[in-house]
């Protein structure tokens, strides 16, 4: 397949991606309910919070919400789907596109985290150019790592229990980066600090793709 | 065809380990260590809470290497050594916290002080506790065995930043960060360095000596015909 066929066939799935969710619809609205209610029920006990705690349950409900979303990504495919994959596509390709997919409707879900708890605990962010650069980096490595988590899971015994159990620990690492920065919006810093950390976290990301174009297809199989 | 048997250790490694284990305990318990204020005799804990680390981190690369020699061949023995190098790093992790939290609480005054190097090995052995809940989930044996593989891959590669880069990011107490001098700083005749570079090897040969027999033991247990 040349580069042309290949993103031809990349645009192809995203698209089936697409429609499936657009048809099922319940997805996307589920995880979108969960984020709300986990916030709002934040909101209820700590009326408004200190910019330390906001911060971290900012990330507790993003770490929640996205193992929740991303749990789908492999465990809601019916076999006869998977058997139509597994036939009509290279396996790195279809999880790309599901990296992809999780990637925007995790970016999705930040932006309206952070609106729903700036309105309802207030929005303690000073350099609102730092913190979305850190949600634009953390997007595509949430979804990264807990795509791979998902396929691990899928054909397990308890494959819901085994998401978080597998994905916190190995998220921790990017979640420190990514406290890190976010720290760095809350303050205000200024840009030149923040870059060294912005390209480890650039880098950490490239290194979970290569890993990720290496080991799926070794999961794909069955 | 895959293999039947794994190898022993040879036995002039495992003389060669009983010989350094020999040489590493004496010299912890009775040779000569610099006098230090603060560090007193606890800096004996030299040649047994460092060398776990250096231990825990070979077997880790070990189970590392192992599940991609599974990956790509699928023989089962790979997936034992995996299984039991796993193991042997996780006991030498916790081995490692907890002398390490001895020592903190005689030099730095608390068991636990949430610096970044402790919090981020008991997030790493975290990761590879939850290697054993993944094992333990599957039915099917070939699939449990590639499963696990990817994941122990995947976790080593967590791992790298989690130990190495992270800390350095922020102050630690440990050696040779936030301004504190390195360790070399402690031991001006070189005296340590001779019982410590051969403690490493001793503790290092020792855990894949342990790993080599758990291996052993588990392809016996899965085997159905003699």
């Amino acid at each position: 397949m040349n580069a042309k066929q290949t993103f031809r066939m990349m645009f192809i799935l995203l698209r089936h991606e697409w429609r499936r969710e657009w048809r099922q619809g319940q997805w996307l609205a589920g995880s979108l309910l969960y984020l709300a209610g986990g916030i709002f029920v934040a909101q209820l006990m700590l009326r408004s919070a200190g910019s330390l705690s906001w911060i971290a349950l900012y990330w507790l409900m993003m770490l929640f919400t996205a193992v929740y979303v991303l749990s789908r990504s492999y465990m809601g495919l019916s076999s006869s789907l998977m058997m139509y994959y597994r036939v009509a596509t290279p396996g790195v390709l279809l999880w790309l596109t599901k990296v992809v997919t999780g990637t925007i409707s995790l970016w999705m879900l930040m932006a309206l985290g952070s609106i729903l708890m700036g309105v309802w605990m207030g929005y303690p962010i000073q350099s609102t150019g730092i913190f979305i650069l850190t949600l634009f980096l953390a997007g595509p490595l949430l979804a990264t790592v807990l795509t791979l988590v998902s396929a691990m899971a899928r054909g397990a015994s308890h494959p819901a229990q085994l998401m978080p159990v597998l994905g916190f620990p190995l998220l921790v690492p990017c979640l420190l980066l990514v406290h890190r920065l976010s720290g760095m919006a809350l303050d205000g810093l200024e840009w030149s600090v923040v870059w060294p950390y912005a390209w480890a976290m650039a880098a950490l990301l490239i290194m979970m793709l290569a890993l990720g174009a290496l080991l799926f297809p070794f999961l794909w199989k069955e | 065809m895959s293999p039947r048997r794994i190898a022993p250790l040879p036995l002039a490694l495992k003389v060669m380990t009983i010989l350094l284990m020999g040489y590493v305990f004496w010299m912890g318990w009775m040779g000569e260590v610099p006098r230090k204020v603060i560090l007193n005799e606890s800096v004996r804990n030299l040649y047994f809470h460092v060398p776990m680390w250096f231990g825990m981190i070979f077997m880790l690369l070990g189970a590392a290497v192992y599940s991609f020699r599974y990956l790509l061949f699928q023989h089962e023995t790979d997936d034992f050594w995996a299984l039991a190098l796993t193991q042997m790093g996780i006991f030498y992790g916790v081995l490692g916290l907890l002398t390490g939290m001895v020592w903190a609480q005689f030099t730095w005054g608390a068991w636990w002080s949430s610096d970044p190097k402790q919090n981020a090995s008991a997030i790493g052995l975290l990761m590879y506790l939850a290697y054993t809940v993944l094992r333990s989930s599957f039915e099917d044996r070939r699939r449990q065995a590639r499963v696990s593989a990817t994941y122990n891959i995947l976790a080593f590669f967590c791992l790298i930043p989690l130990l190495f880069i992270l800390p350095r990011l922020t102050d630690s107490l440990h050696p040779g960060n936030g301004g504190n001098p390195g360790f070399s700083a402690y031991d001006l005749d070189g005296r340590m360095r001779g019982v410590f570079y051969p403690a490493v090897i001793a503790w290092t040969l020792m855990g894949w000596w342990a790993s080599n027999l758990w291996s052993r033991y588990y392809l016996l247990r899965n085997r159905t015909t003699f």
